[in-house]
């Protein structure tokens, strides 16, 4: 089965067939999945802010870290589902879309960055080095933001006529 | 007549321009809105609980503020590519009530309970995150009226 069949095959499954072409089901997903973005993508903001050491500075870069890894998780989980429900009601265009696999390899490298820093910022029970802290940081805002950009993006990409 | 043509607005002529708006309209209300609902959490016993609710605002404060700011600049762009249109859009005219509602509900509720937490703390803290969620569900419902 080629890539393309499977997609087709995704696609034409009754419940991504049933969200394509549902009048709310669709646009209410792609709330949960803004709302995800908002709340969750906030909380990656306050972590960045504080291991730039611009904001939150009373607290240590553990104790924010930790109290916001669970709700991270969360909301990671919430907003990758409904991407997955999106994205599956539409297979087929997506696969082929440019800015959708240029935005996959980005997530898979968050996961890259997270463990690159897991022991010298993540779980560090010390405070890090600012230079490590700001580097996990900037690479982190830079992540995300194409992340969140490049989802925008594919709305907006037409394959070319065959 | 509005003497505005919004066929001669660069973001109408610019294949960049437009999602670019979108994506900082994205990040921006990402960064005052997390940060509102951060203190919201806090309020309601969750979050960051070794910092004060009333600590927490004042280290959000100028990250709110410049959400909303860029926010609401890049939103202003986006409705100028074609005004009419939002004008007569339901959901965008609940969005910008709301939206005001927030703002005001922000600044003074809001604020007041996080400085001093009462027994309806939690209360205010779930109608904020209510408010909050609005003006994006709306902007999304906008594009599919």
């Amino acid at each position: 089965m080629s890539i393309a069949e499977a997609a087709h095959a995704l696609q034409q499954t009754g419940w991504a067939t049933d969200l394509r072409e549902s009048a709310l089901a669709y646009p209410i997903i792609l709330v949960i999945h803004l709302v995800c973005i908002a709340i969750f993508g906030g909380m990656i903001f306050v972590t960045n802010l504080r291991l730039l050491n611009v904001a939150f500075r009373e607290a240590s870069v553990a104790d924010i870290v930790a109290s916001l890894r669970p709700w991270k998780h969360f909301g990671f989980v919430v907003m990758v589902t409904c991407g997955i429900l999106l994205g599956s009601s539409k297979a087929v265009d997506y696969y082929a879309n440019p800015y959708f696999i240029a935005k996959m390899t980005l997530l898979a490298l968050t996961g890259v960055h997270a463990l690159a820093f897991r022991k010298s910022v993540y779980r560090n029970p010390a405070p890090p080095s600012a230079d490590t802290a700001r580097l996990a940081a900037i690479l982190s805002l830079v992540l995300w933001f194409s992340i969140m950009s490049l989802g925008r993006w594919i709305a907006y990409y037409e394959a070319p006529k065959q | 007549m509005l003497a505005y043509d919004p066929s001669t607005n660069p973001l109408n002529n610019n294949e960049w321009s437009y999602p670019l708006a979108e994506c900082v309209h994205i990040a921006s209300m990402a960064l005052s809105i997390g940060c509102i609902v951060l203190v919201d959490l806090r309020l309601l016993g969750l979050g960051i609980k070794s910092t004060s609710a009333k600590q927490l605002v004042r280290d959000t404060d100028l990250w709110v503020i410049i959400g909303l700011f860029l926010a609401i600049g890049t939103g202003l762009l986006i409705f100028s590519t074609d005004p009419v249109h939002f004008m007569e859009n339901g959901p965008f005219q609940f969005k910008m009530a709301i939206l005001l509602a927030g703002i005001l509900y922000n600044y003074t509720l809001h604020r007041s309970v996080a400085f001093s937490p009462s027994g309806l703390a939690p209360v205010v803290a779930l109608v904020s995150i209510l408010i909050w969620i609005s003006p994006i569900a709306a902007g999304i419902f906008s594009a599919f009226v």
